[in-house]
């Protein structure tokens, strides 16, 4: 039980931390890195959850998987944009990027 | 029964050698964490700081390989569950066994003189701090391969050490070159691995071991076991499939295209990483599974590795002997000699209808002897480099005057590599050779390899007498101002000659036959000397030591003449046998074919669709536009007509009545709008921020709800 409990508190202090910096920070690849961070934080608590439920005999863990693979994708997907960014900029400054001010 | 004989292993070992082997892993991994973290802070003291670290972890190294030799036996495996998911379980843990004991000490030794070498050879570099993080790193992978219990784990430090050669092939990655190189290395191992996966993936995915599924190394001969009963193909396949990820980390052929371009590293990397320890993690591997091999009882899948060894033997061979570059022949002498080890790895007799793999312990010798004195060779040139500022052999010459501890270790580290009597290189190449020439009655299978490896025995005397004259004798070709280091570059320099020298006779029969004591496969096999090869193989090397002194330092053998008059096979061996043509051809080219196929589907058949529906509707919209000039417009004109005069109607209607509501409703958003715009910031972060917040209120007030 304390181990779930420890995963739980390791899960939601990623989840924060990754919130944390997808606030604070300016630059949009480490921003992508806090949305990692949180899409992470998730992970664990889905293993968390999982792992306590051995009952449900791993589809916890092959929602990670899934979580993992779609991660993926959505990182090649926001390097993407950070480069299209980059060559039409010169800059991947999120501070900077506000054309969608009024 | 193996299920049972590893039970007993397991039980007899302490575990002492065990935690020592993970705290000498875990030193070098905090090492990395200290100089990659601190690093920015600490610029200066990074080179210091990672010889200590890795001093002390080579401490501990030799206390387990004393504490191995004393025991005899595998320590204790440390491991826990690392992921379970019904009867699929894959541990975590750490053993040490003969083998293991070995490579830690050979892995460590080495890494701590490059550490030490490289203090004056990056002096100055603004990424020195990055250097010795992934050095450290590095280490640490390394170590992990060969400790690990489990062949998942061994993959994914497997995957750490590429990568982290990646990182240091590139160290300069401002150099365009540099980066190509590590990204070629990088991907070319990469094809290699995927074999290794596959392997892998069969025996978890159809491996039974009394009904759970599993990839610890000492229940993978059960593991295929079972599967051979359904399938028995496998039983070859899997072997050969694993052996494809050590095709690709140690640089044989077809795979081997990577090695020379890695060279675009800093040398001491070269040294430790392309020559003496994870070129060396394909020959690990392949002996780590020496048990999966054995179970093919026909001999294929050793048969497999021993050709594929004994070509890259001979194939690197001829290639180094046309390098004017000093890196590049040494790195192609590199490919050659764990050719030779692969090779000598799919050696094997049968004998009571088993399978004995004869050439495992000469392998691993090799193996061991062959890391001494090519980190010699490595650091020599790159003491070499340091001071001439150039890496083509024909812009040296004459530096034995003025570096006589690098020439002189240089030559000594040549002569191990040649195999001459009594250096290390002799004992372990005439026992690779002694175990083939036991096996010459199994037909062409033997015979081919034989040959191709007394050939390799003949360039690599013949390339090396090349090199060292090139590089150190005769008349000074540029004028440079060349002089000895200091003592870090001489001493590893000193310390790797004397061990070249003398590790070999820990091996030699006339000694005790210690190591092959130490380590063996299963049991002990004696080795009877064979004086014929001994001899021959003198024989061999002197001959080829004058052939290169005859062409280079004598002169009696024009240079130009020769080339001249073998101009064919020159220029075939100065391509490189065109392999890198022949990987363009076979896989760069018909994937840029795809890509312009596409290209040209996309402009001509799906724009050419794209611009035949815009002509239709251009047509039809003539047509349109004709009935609708004179047939439409008619109508038009006369609802026109009637329509103005309903709008004069409700234009006042308009103005007065409507217009004033609107105008009234267009102020309240006016004036609310001049507030609430500014929450359109543009920002992104402010964005997410609002989002997580009502997110966050949301959230609390179900929780309120339900609770």
């Amino acid at each position: 039980m304390t181990d779930t409990y420890l995963l739980l508190i390791l899960g939601a202090a990623l989840f924060c931390i990754g919130v944390m910096g997808a606030l604070t920070l300016r630059n949009a690849i480490r921003i992508l890195m806090c949305i990692e961070l949180m899409l992470n934080g998730a992970n664990v608590t889905l293993i968390a959850a999982a792992s306590s439920m051995p009952e449900t005999s791993g589809v916890g863990q092959s929602m990670v998987v899934f979580a993992i693979a779609v991660a993926a994708a959505e990182t090649v997907i926001g390097l993407g944009a950070i480069v299209a960014m980059y060559r039409a900029k010169g800059w991947v400054t999120l501070e900077k990027f506000n054309l969608m001010k009024w | 029964m193996e299920h049972a004989l590893a039970e007993i292993i397991h039980e007899s070992g302490s575990i002492l050698p065990t935690i020592l082997a993970i705290i000498s892993i875990a030193i070098p991994f905090i090492g990395f964490l200290i100089i990659g973290i601190f690093g920015k802070i600490a610029k200066k003291r990074a080179p210091l700081l990672g010889t200590i670290f890795i001093g002390i972890s080579m401490l501990i190294s030799f206390v387990v390989l004393l504490l191995t030799i004393k025991a005899g036996v595998p320590s204790q495996e440390l491991s826990f569950t690392w992921l379970q998911t019904g009867n699929y379980v894959l541990d975590f843990g750490f053993r040490v066994d003969q083998l293991s004991a070995v490579m830690l000490v050979v892995v460590t030794v080495i890494s701590f003189l490059v550490h030490l070498f490289s203090i004056d050879y990056m002096h100055g570099d603004t990424g020195i701090a990055r250097y010795y993080a992934e050095l450290q790193m590095f280490t640490t992978a390394m170590l992990g391969v060969v400790t690990s219990t489990n062949l998942a784990q061994l993959f994914f430090f497997w995957e750490l050490v590429g990568l982290c050669s990646y990182l240091l092939i590139g160290f300069w990655f401002h150099k365009k070159s540099a980066f190509q190189a590590a990204k070629k290395a990088f991907f070319v191992t990469k094809i290699g691995d995927v074999g290794l996966f596959i392997g892998m993936l069969i025996i978890f995915v159809q491996g039974d071991v009394n009904g759970i599924h599993t990839l610890n190394l000492a229940q993978l001969p059960a593991a295929v076991k079972s599967i051979a009963l359904v399938t028995p193909a496998l039983v070859t396949i899997i072997p050969l499939s694993i052996f494809a990820g050590a095709v690709g980390k140690s640089a044989q052929f077809p795979l081997h295209v990577w090695l020379p371009n890695a060279m675009e590293g800093p040398t001491p990397v070269s040294a430790l990483i392309h020559a003496a320890t994870m070129v060396a993690a394909g020959i690990f591997l392949t002996a780590r599974i020496m048990d999966l091999f054995v179970l093919d009882l026909s001999g294929t899948a050793l048969i497999v590795v021993r050709l594929f060894g004994a070509f890259t033997a001979f194939f690197a061979a001829t290639i180094a002997t046309v390098q004017d570059d000093i890196k590049k022949v040494l790195a192609y002498s590199t490919i050659s000699q764990l050719g030779y080890m692969i090779m000598s790895l799919g050696v094997f007799h049968h004998s009571h209808g088993a399978l004995i793999p004869i050439g495992y312990t000469p392998a691993l010798f090799h193996l061991m002897n062959h890391a001494f004195f090519k980190a010699n060779l490595f650091l020599g040139s790159g003491s070499v480099i340091h001071a001439t500022h150039t890496q083509n052999m024909h812009e040296m010459g004459g530096l034995y005057k003025k570096m006589p501890i690098t020439g002189l270790t240089f030559v000594i580290a040549s002569l191990a590599l040649a195999g001459l009597f009594p250096l290390a290189g002799f004992w372990s190449k005439d026992a690779i050779l002694t175990s083939l020439a036991n096996t010459l009655s199994d037909g062409w299978v033997s015979w081919v390899p034989f040959i191709l490896a007394l050939c390799a025995a003949f360039l690599t005397p013949y390339y090396m007498t090349r090199c060292v004259w090139l590089t150190f004798f005769g008349k000074p070709r540029k004028p440079n101002h060349a002089h000895e280091a200091s003592w870090k570059t001489t001493l590893p320099l000193i310390t790797l000659a004397v061990l070249s020298v003398l590790i070999g006779f820990v091996g030699a029969p006339f000694f005790g036959e210690l190591f092959q004591r130490f380590v063996f496969f299963h049991e002990f096999e004696h080795e009877v000397v064979n004086w014929t090869i001994i001899f021959g193989s003198t024989g061999i090397i002197f001959a080829a030591v004058f052939l290169g002194l005859a062409i280079y330092a004598f002169g009696w053998l024009k240079r130009e003449k020769l080339i001249r008059a073998f101009r064919p096979i020159y220029v075939f061996l100065k391509n490189k046998w065109f392999i890198d043509e022949a990987w363009t051809f076979i896989a760069i080219k018909p994937l840029f074919g795809i890509s312009k196929l596409a290209l040209w589907i996309d402009v001509y058949i799906i724009d050419g669709i794209v611009n035949g529906t815009a002509w239709f509707a251009g047509k039809l919209g003539q047509l349109i536009y004709w009935f609708d000039s004179s047939v439409v417009d008619g109508l038009v004109n006369f609802m026109g007509w009637i329509t103005v005069q309903f709008s004069n109607l409700v234009k006042w209607f308009d103005e007065n009545i409507v217009d004033g509501m609107v105008n009234s409703l267009a102020h309240t958003f006016g004036f609310f709008g001049k507030y609430t715009r500014r929450m359109q910031t543009g920002f992104v972060s402010n964005y997410a921020a609002i989002m997580f917040v009502s997110i966050a209120i949301a959230l609390i007030v179900v929780a309120i709800f339900i609770f």
